[in-house]
């Protein structure tokens, strides 16, 4: 709560009147109770003193001490009471409390009093000593007669006592002073409020408030001012409330017609400057459009004159309404001006196709622009030349054509280049002819035709007998030129729709179109065969070639080219096989044996995957000891619907298929871990020296893998390599003879001996035998089963084994069936042999039982 | 005045009666066990028991608790052997701390409550003397104070002296003795170190009336406050008597402050004679004074003359001295349960005065062991003239006459114990 202001003034009044009131009373108080209190320790001593010498007269006449002592004693343990002594009428002293001696003035005193008091007088006096102050009563006892008794009081107790009352007083005081305050508070707040009220009433009357008139009920003067005000203060309203009215009216009348013709002014004035800025705007804007316009007219006629390219505009009726410099350049003319006046036509002028433009325009017209769209046209001196164009349609707002207008380029240099790039895709080199692509094209196209209508064509697939023979012997030259000459044969017998194509190699292949019956085809092949069968002069010399050919006639019912191509090889390959220089009709039942191969192919792969074969072992016998030193390892393909499968009949499929690599590790991998097993169980008397021969197909000697195939093998198994025998025929060594030679010798690092087989079959010369790292020569079997009636036979096989004695390979003779052929063979040094008269290949369980049973021998 | 006197009393009282609770409490239990006997008192022979109030703590406590020994170690020999006429002896011990009104109020029970036979062996002068009045209350009961540790002349004068049986000679003897041979040896100017209280200016006093018989005065004197210990500085007061250039020294005090101003006193480097009284328990002021002087590589103990009421313990010639070792060796018993640190003395003449004390009271009992009433107290006693305690001097007791005995032997320290003054010329000025 905020005192009030009235609340000061006497609140300061107040201090001041209690301020003195306590400084007064304190003074005045503290005087008295002084006074009163000096007189009440004044008697106190006395009486003390009084009594002390009246009640104890006996012990002190006596003057023992002790006694006496013992009395005073007890009086100190009187308030106030700070020493006693008790002297004799002489003044000396009986007995005292102080500690340690009669201080020097009390002694004096205790002297000087004795007899100096008059008879039951007694001195009182102020005493001070050891800083302090007391008062000092002498009381003689017996009149003076026994002695004195003085007595000390501390008057520090009488100043604190009153020093007490004082604070007392000064509280209560204070405490009124403080209630006194707080009435005086209240009371004040009682007038002071209702005043604030109307104070602040007024305050709000001046500001126009007249709401919220204070409510005082006092009927005093307050009360009065109060509801004085309160009248006043209610005219005073009215008064103010009209006349406000009146100015607001008439200020808001003023202040509309004011607003109006302001909003007016405001609205005149923004349309203006809206103009204006328009104006402003537009002008700019013009300006930079002309800028902008000329400078992108020099820009783009800069491009237009400098372009490489030729740039033109044409009308619809084929005149050139605009051309830049280089159109002209690609033209022959000098410039554009000549061009367009010498041109008026372009459909006739310009464009080779008559229909060129025409179909140009349409395109336009269909589309509204044409892209890289090419043409031939002549130039002004009557070259033809390639164009491009890229152009479109110009139209006006109704949409009727307006103009052409597009870039011109000359192409004709690309468009040679990419004649040439085509023709070398589609075309042999060497001979011109189309090559196997385009003849598929064609092919293709033909079979389409044969879809669509009743359309007869034959395919021919042609091969030259021997032309490696001819190449290998005359060389490459020669051998191309025999291509060509070949190539000029066949384009001779061919009819103009007729496409011949060469396949590569000494393959070529013959699609006639549009023939009218087979015999068409079979007379066209007749003069191929002929033509070919003529001897071609080449560099002077004569040389004789010819032709195996496989014909399709029945072309429908193909999907693919390549089927019907591989039905004529086929056929051409049945041809071969029946003699050569012939041709084949591709027939039903070749279909069936080629249906059939590849069936037997699929089954080779599954036969692979599943692990199919089964080695058999053949031994081979010492004729020295007539037991077992070794094994051929031959593959067996139980097929699981055919039965069992010799190798003749699958191995050509596995090496065209790439599948005799697995098949030949495969009876690898066996057949050494077998043999390993054998020499192993069956000690040292028969095992320890058994050797093994493998087949390896002649196109699987060709590959790197197999050195690594023969040492994994042999490392698995744990056989040693000396025990392996790698059997190679004598074709598949001539082939490559480098690649041969050098896997020979690696074989023979990896510690394994080579043995060619079929051996006298080739073409080769026998020099191989000394160029290759060779051990063991297996004699072939068509020699040895004719030794008994043929006398040749019988001189290749002694040479054979002259041979080999003399340069110290191991002979082996196969297909040993007779005891007429042994005799013949052991008659001529032969120590190895093998075949059906001592053993037909065995399974393992039958070579195991051999073995055992140890019934070697015929 | 009186009044305010007393409520103080209560105030104090209430405060000492805590402290000690377990002396009240075996008060109490001895006080019921001992009810029914003194109604029958006079029937057939039973124990008599006598309230003694003295100091067994605080500043004069090994005083009162030697002198209790040595009364005790009689009785224990008195009881065992029968008694007198089967009258057995017990005391009932109460402690007063030296303070007057404990004091004062075990007597007031031992009266009241414990109606005992006498109070006897009280131990201080100002506590003692407190008491007196109470004697003259109940005199008409017959309740006497017997042998009393003090030398104090009230115990000795009227009014109060007819209620008191003393055994010792009193201060004014001993500090007479003292004066007269200090006089002898020509040392007349002699100071005064006393207690500021009844005992202190009761020695005072004696040392005054004695100079006077010679025409002297005491030339310096200085009193200390009643329960000042030892370890008090007193070099001031030591000061303020030298101030005086005197040429002995007497104390009123207890053995702690007589022990602090000797000790303040040689420090401050003087060597005059220092004279105490019997009441100053010289052995065991003997043996702080020693301690000090080992603690400090000094010795404290020449030149010190101490007055005793009873002759030297040592003195095995004598019977009684011969009887008080033999009992007081093999004495163990204790005032107080826990004697407060305190290591009993095998001899002092604290226990010896303590011992005679008990053969006194002994004789007494066997006096009047047909019938043993208080009234008889005092023809009983005053019987015991020229009684032979077996230590030389005799007692006497006598219609007038209630002290036993005037002797007052001079020791001094000789081979670390009091034993008589051979000679007094060592100190002649």
């Amino acid at each position: 709560m905020k005192a009030p202001k009235l609340f000061v003034k006497p609140l300061l009044f107040m201090v001041v009147i209690f301020g003195v009131i306590a400084v007064v009373s304190s003074v005045l108080f503290g005087n008295r109770l002084k006074r009163e209190m000096v007189r009440e320790y004044e008697s106190k001593g006395l009486a003390l003193a009084r009594s002390m010498a009246e009640s104890d007269i006996g012990t002190i006449l006596d003057q023992d001490a002790g006694s006496v002592q013992a009395r005073i004693d007890r009086y100190l343990k009187i308030e106030a009471v700070s020493y006693v002594l008790v002297a004799d009428e002489d003044g000396v002293v009986i007995a005292h409390t102080f500690i340690p001696d009669v201080p020097g003035d009390i002694s004096l005193m205790v002297t000087e009093t004795a007899g100096a008091l008059p008879q039951d007088e007694y001195l009182m006096k102020d005493v001070k000593f050891d800083g302090g102050l007391y008062l000092h009563v002498a009381f003689p006892i017996l009149s003076g007669l026994a002695g004195y008794v003085h007595i000390g009081m501390d008057t520090a107790v009488i100043n604190g006592k009153i020093r007490e009352a004082m604070v007392e007083l000064q509280l209560v005081t204070l405490f009124l002073f403080g209630a006194s305050l707080l009435l005086a508070f209240l009371f004040i707040l009682g007038i002071s409020k209702p005043l604030n009220q109307l104070s602040e009433y007024a305050g709000r009357v001046a500001t126009k408030d007249f709401s919220n008139v204070p409510d005082i009920k006092s009927r005093d003067e307050v009360g009065q001012l109060a509801r004085a005000m309160q009248s006043m203060a209610w005219h005073i309203s009215e008064l103010v409330s009209n006349l406000e009215e009146r100015v607001r009216q008439k200020t808001r009348e003023l202040q509309e017609a004011r607003d109006d013709l302001k909003e007016m002014v405001v609205e005149r004035t923004s349309e203006l400057m809206r103009a204006n800025t328009q104006l402003k705007i537009e002008i700019a804007e013009r300006k930079v459009i002309g800028d902008a316009l000329r400078k992108a007219e020099r820009k783009y006629r800069a491009i237009f004159e400098n372009a490489i390219e030729g740039i033109y505009q044409t009308s619809p009726g084929g005149r050139f309404l605009s051309a830049n410099p280089s159109l002209a350049r690609i033209l022959g003319f000098k410039n554009p001006e000549e061009l367009m006046s010498s041109i008026y036509d372009i459909g006739t002028q310009m464009y080779m196709e008559p229909t060129r433009l025409k179909d140009f325009q349409r395109l336009l017209n269909e589309s509204g622009e044409a892209k890289n769209f090419v043409s031939k046209v002549r130039r002004r001196d009557g070259r033809i030349i390639w164009i491009a164009e890229n152009a479109r349609k110009i139209t006006k707002s109704d949409g009727s054509v307006l103009c052409y207008e597009g870039s011109v380029e000359d192409i004709t240099m690309r468009k040679k280049a990419e004649d040439q790039l085509k023709r070398q895709a589609f075309h042999d080199p060497l001979t011109g002819l189309p090559n196997r692509a385009l003849f598929l094209d064609h092919l293709r196209l033909a079979m389409d035709r044969g879809r669509r209508r009743k359309y007869m064509f034959a395919v021919i697939y042609m091969d030259l007998d021997r032309f490696k023979i001819v190449n290998d012997s005359l060389g490459h030259e020669t051998g191309d030129e025999l291509l060509r000459g070949v190539a000029r044969v066949l384009e001779k017998c061919r009819r103009s729709v007729d496409t011949i194509a060469r396949f590569g190699g000494d393959e070529f292949a013959i699609l006639l179109e549009e023939i009218t019956a087979p015999k068409d085809a079979i007379a066209i092949a007749r003069r191929i065969l002929e033509g070919v069968r003529t001897p071609f002069d080449i560099g002077g010399n004569e040389v004789f070639t010819s032709a195996s050919l496989g014909i399709v006639l029945k072309t429908d019912g193909y999907d693919r080219p390549e089927a019907l191509l591989r039905d004529a090889d086929t056929a051409m390959y049945r041809a071969k096989e029946l003699g050569k220089s012939r041709f084949k009709v591709f027939n039903k039942k070749m279909h069936a044996q080629a249906l059939k191969l590849m069936e037997l192919e699929t089954d080779l792969r599954h036969a692979v995957d599943l692990r199919e074969f089964e080695v058999v072992y053949q031994p081979i016998v010492c004729l020295d000891t007539r037991k077992v030193c070794g094994f051929e390892a031959l593959v067996r393909w139980r097929h699981p619907e055919h039965g069992v499968i010799g190798p003749n009949d699958f191995i050509f499929l596995a090496e065209d298929t790439g599948l005799i690599y697995a098949i030949d590790n495969l009876v690898l991998v066996d057949a050494c871990a077998q043999v390993k097993h054998w020499q192993a169980q069956f000690g040292s008397e028969l095992g320890e020296n058994l050797t093994l021969n493998i087949n390896i197909s002649g196109k699987h000697f060709g590959q790197s893998m197999l050195l690594g195939q023969v040492s994994r093998a042999l490392e698995d198994s744990g056989l040693h390599p000396e025990s392996l025998n790698i059997e190679i025929t004598e074709s598949a060594l001539m082939d490559h003879p480098s690649v041969a030679e050098e896997m020979l010798k690696q074989l023979k690092g990896l510690g394994a001996k080579v043995c060619i087989d079929d051996f006298g079959t080739g073409y080769s010369s026998l020099s191989y035998l000394q160029r290759f790292p060779i051990d063991v020569v297996k004699v072939d079997r068509s020699f040895v089963s004719a030794v008994e009636n043929d006398s040749d036979s019988q001189a290749i096989v002694r040479t054979v084994f002259n041979l080999g004695d003399s340069m110290g390979l191991k002979i082996v003779a196969e297909g040993v069936e007779t005891p007429a052929q042994l005799a013949f063979l052991e008659s001529e040094g032969c120590r190895y042999v093998q075949g059906f008269l001592f053993y037909k290949p065995l399974s393992v369980t039958e070579v195991d039982e051999l073995l055992a049973g140890g019934s070697i021998g015929s | 005045m009186v009044a305010l006197l007393q409520q103080e009393w209560h105030g104090f009282i209430v405060i000492k009666m805590i402290r000690n609770a377990i002396v009240a409490v075996t008060f109490l239990l001895a006080a019921l066990m001992t009810i029914g006997h003194n109604s029958v008192r006079a029937a057939e022979p039973g124990e008599l028991e006598f309230g003694m109030s003295a100091a067994f703590t605080g500043a004069n406590g090994e005083l009162g608790i030697e002198f209790y020994r040595g009364l005790m170690a009689y009785f224990e020999y008195f009881n065992a052997n029968g008694g007198a006429g089967g009258w057995k002896i017990k005391v009932i011990p109460a402690n007063d701390g030296y303070a007057l009104n404990p004091c004062f109020q075990n007597t007031h029970q031992f009266i009241e409550r414990d109606n005992v036979f006498a109070l006897f062996s009280y131990v201080g002068t100002p506590t003692t003397t407190h008491i007196l009045p109470l004697l003259k209350k109940f005199e008409n009961q017959n309740y006497f104070l017997l042998f009393p540790l003090s030398g104090a002349e009230p115990l000795r004068s009227e009014p109060y002296g007819k209620y008191v049986y003393n055994f010792r000679a009193s201060y004014f003897d001993e500090t007479g003795g003292l004066v007269d041979e200090f006089v002898k040896i020509g040392r007349t100017r002699i100071a005064v170190f006393y207690q500021s209280d009844a005992y202190g200016r009761t020695g005072w006093d004696g040392v005054r009336r004695a100079l006077k018989r010679h025409g002297l005065e005491i030339v310096s004197e200085a009193a200390y406050r009643r329960g000042a210990l030892y370890e008090q500085d007193f070099s001031l007061e030591v000061k303020h008597l030298m101030q005086a250039d005197p040429d002995a020294i007497i104390v009123v005090g207890t053995y702690a402050s007589q022990g602090g101003f000797i000790r303040d006193f040689r420090d401050a480097g003087h060597d005059l004679p220092v004279a105490g009284l019997s009441f100053a328990d010289s052995d065991k002021m003997l043996e702080m004074l020693m301690l000090e002087g080992r603690a400090q590589g000094r010795d404290y103990t020449s030149n010190l003359i101490n007055t005793q009421v009873v002759p030297c313990y040592a003195d095995t010639s004598l019977k009684g001295v011969r009887l008080y070792r033999e009992l007081m060796g093999a004495y163990t018993g204790m005032p107080m349960k826990n004697g407060g640190g305190y290591i009993p003395r095998r001899f002092s003449y604290v226990s010896f005065e303590g011992f005679l004390n008990g053969v006194m009271l002994g004789e007494m009992v066997r006096r009047m062991g047909d019938a043993p009433s208080r009234d008889r107290i005092p023809e009983v006693l005053e019987s015991m003239d020229d009684f032979d305690l077996g230590i030389g001097a005799r007692i006497h007791f006598g219609s007038d006459r209630h002290q036993g005995l005037d002797k007052v032997y001079f020791t001094t320290v000789i081979d670390g114990s009091f034993q008589t003054v051979p000679d007094w010329d060592r100190w002649r000025e």
